[in-house]
């Protein structure tokens, strides 16, 4: 067998490696000539090694990349009939960057859940472990969140013993074989960034026959009544080959909304979210929830619309060209008067129903 | 007639103890647990794959090239699985079910000692997935010794496997290790599924044994 040395070593990225591969109680005639060198599973060039005595192989490499994966780069001393002799582990990276970004929310106002961004390069070729650590402002003890990667890699849950009306201080440490580095300091009560899931049950109607307009319905969320406060919600809707969503603001308590001015024959797609304000009194408003599944409805067809394109392309295409939209007018009141006087006599439906839904009989 | 109804019962009675099976009529024998065990170590074989898979590309290569065959060095105590053939032919079904419940422990304590700090959190998830599974092996393999009535081999003080890396215990070294741990647990899942297919088979005839028994008897 042999030894490395370094025994894994850890290195900045472009930095140079001189390493040496010595030989350990083998059976006398064997000498580092005819020994190579691989680094993860490839050979490298005999020109980076140099036999510096019967027993040593050395090595130089310049100007190294990141390791390709955390748990280090695989440099190995091979005999000369490819046998494995000894080994060593390089981990080459850069120090972590100040993690940014911390972002955080409490469903219930017992626990609370942050999310933060890594900074830029150190953390793909290092392990880079990350630290959530937070304490109430003007008490001294730091804590540390336990629980990591609840939504998502970077986030952590801190599930209870948390105080409310008191401001926390919450930031993030990142630490790699190279170094560490803090993120700013993030003050909040717990109060101010409460949230909700979003409002359950969204339901998307069509308004009768009304051809430009939809119906929203939902339920608050439970939590509304667990936790006393308030709650304002938003609808986004867009059409369905669209990505411009279109957003209804003001919708304060009421759970229900009727979207207008939308066109016939249309496939919606629709979200609601909420937000929780007048928790234990204060003005404050809380954080916005998620928005709810997209909710898909579509508005009914113009049939009177549909009609006119038809004998629109009819005309073109001169098959019949006494037809006339003025023709369709005229049937269409017949049909109208026709339809309130036998209804009258049946007393079934409420006079001045549209009847289009209806359309001509197919 | 009662007399004739009370002798006539009587009959009955006396004979029942000739059919020994009818004592058992609820239990249904160690065949189903067995089976269960041989469905387990393939199930084990398959979630092993992937998770072997997974573990030699984050070692990264050579540890995940196909013909990888590094020295055995710190792996000399794990159990080993490949065994001669007439040795295996000729085990007693006690020694087979005791070599499958130690070779089990000794691997998941190992597995449960595979210490990868820097490992994805996925990584670690797919290995606590993994040890609860070969856990419930372990559980099925002692359900079926029991149930034949085998002792558990119990661990004698001092010869509890540690993972106990020498002061010059480098990294590569583990590394190492931990190939050589999945390629015996990957060689044991295989023999396993051998030596309960085995079981199986010759855990079946007693079934044949009740129903000639009952014909016997005009029952």
């Amino acid at each position: 067998t042999a030894v490395i040395s370094p025994q894994d070593p850890t290195l900045l990225i472009g930095s140079s490696l001189q390493a040496t591969c010595s030989l350990h109680g083998d059976p006398p005639g064997t000498t580092a000539e005819g020994l190579y060198w691989t680094l993860n599973g490839r050979r490298l060039p005999p020109e980076l090694s140099r036999v510096l005595n019967a027993s040593t192989l050395a090595l130089v490499l310049a100007n190294l990349n990141g390791s390709r994966q955390q748990s280090g780069d695989n440099l190995v001393c091979h005999a000369r009939d490819g046998s494995i002799l000894a080994g060593s582990c390089l981990y080459v990276g850069l120090p972590p960057e100040k993690p940014f970004n911390i972002s955080c929310w409490s469903k219930n106002m017992k626990d609370l859940t942050c999310r933060w961004t890594p900074g830029a390069h150190g953390e793909t070729f290092l392990h880079t472990n990350y630290s959530l650590k937070y304490k109430l402002r003007w008490y001294g003890q730091d804590n540390t969140c336990e629980e990591y990667h609840t939504v998502g890699p970077h986030s952590c849950h801190i599930p209870k013993d948390l105080a409310l009306f008191t401001p926390y201080e919450i930031w993030v440490e990142a630490t790699n074989r190279l170094g560490s580095a803090r993120s700013d300091v993030l003050t909040l009560d717990i109060l101010d960034v409460v949230t909700t899931d979003p409002p359950p049950d969204v339901h998307v109607s069509r308004v009768g026959g009304l051809e430009d307009q939809l119906s929203v319905r939902w339920v608050s969320p439970p939590a509304l009544k667990d936790f006393l406060f308030q709650a304002k919600y938003q609808i986004r809707y867009r059409v369905e080959d669209s990505v411009d969503w279109k957003v209804v603001d003001d919708v304060s308590n009421q759970t229900s909304c009727r979207l207008a001015g939308l066109k016939p024959g249309t496939v919606y797609f629709v979200q609601v979210r909420c937000n929780p304000f007048g928790i234990y009194g204060s003005k404050k408003a809380g954080i916005w929830s998620e928005w709810s599944h997209p909710t898909a409805a579509s508005t009914p067809r113009s049939v009177r619309r549909e009609l006119k394109q038809f004998l629109g392309w009819l005309k073109k295409h001169a098959y019949c060209s006494n037809l006339s939209f003025r023709l369709y007018d005229q049937w269409r009141a017949w049909m109208q008067k026709s339809h309130k006087t036998r209804n009258q006599d049946e007393g079934i439906l409420p006079s001045g129903r549209r009847g289009a839904a209806r359309g001509p009989a197919r | 007639d009662s007399w004739g109804m009370l002798a006539c019962l009587c009959t009955v009675l006396w004979h029942l103890p000739a059919v020994p099976a009818l004592n058992r009529t609820g239990d249904p024998g160690p065949g189903p647990s067995i089976q269960k065990t041989y469905d387990l170590t393939r199930y084990l074989e398959h979630q092993l794959r992937s998770l072997a898979g997974t573990y030699l590309n984050y070692l990264g290569p050579p540890f995940n090239e196909p013909d990888f065959n590094p020295p055995r060095l710190g792996a000399e105590t794990l159990p080993r699985a490949t065994v001669n053939l007439e040795v295996w032919r000729s085990l007693n079904d006690k020694l087979r079910l005791t070599q499958n419940y130690e070779a089990y422990s000794h691997l998941l304590c190992y597995l449960r000692g595979l210490n990868r700090q820097a490992a994805t959190a996925e990584l670690r998830r797919s290995l606590a997935h993994f040890c609860t599974s070969l856990q419930g092996l372990l559980g099925s393999i002692a359900g079926v010794m029991a149930s034949l009535g085998y002792p558990l081999p119990q661990p004698l003080p001092g010869t509890e496997p540690t993972w106990a890396p020498g002061p010059a215990h480098s990294d590569f070294l583990q590394k190492m290790d931990d190939f050589w741990l999945l390629k015996e647990l990957q060689t044991w899942l295989w023999r396993s599924a051998k030596d309960f297919n085995r079981l199986k088979k010759k855990m079946q005839p007693p079934a044949a044994a009740v129903t000639l028994h009952l014909e016997a008897h005009g029952f």
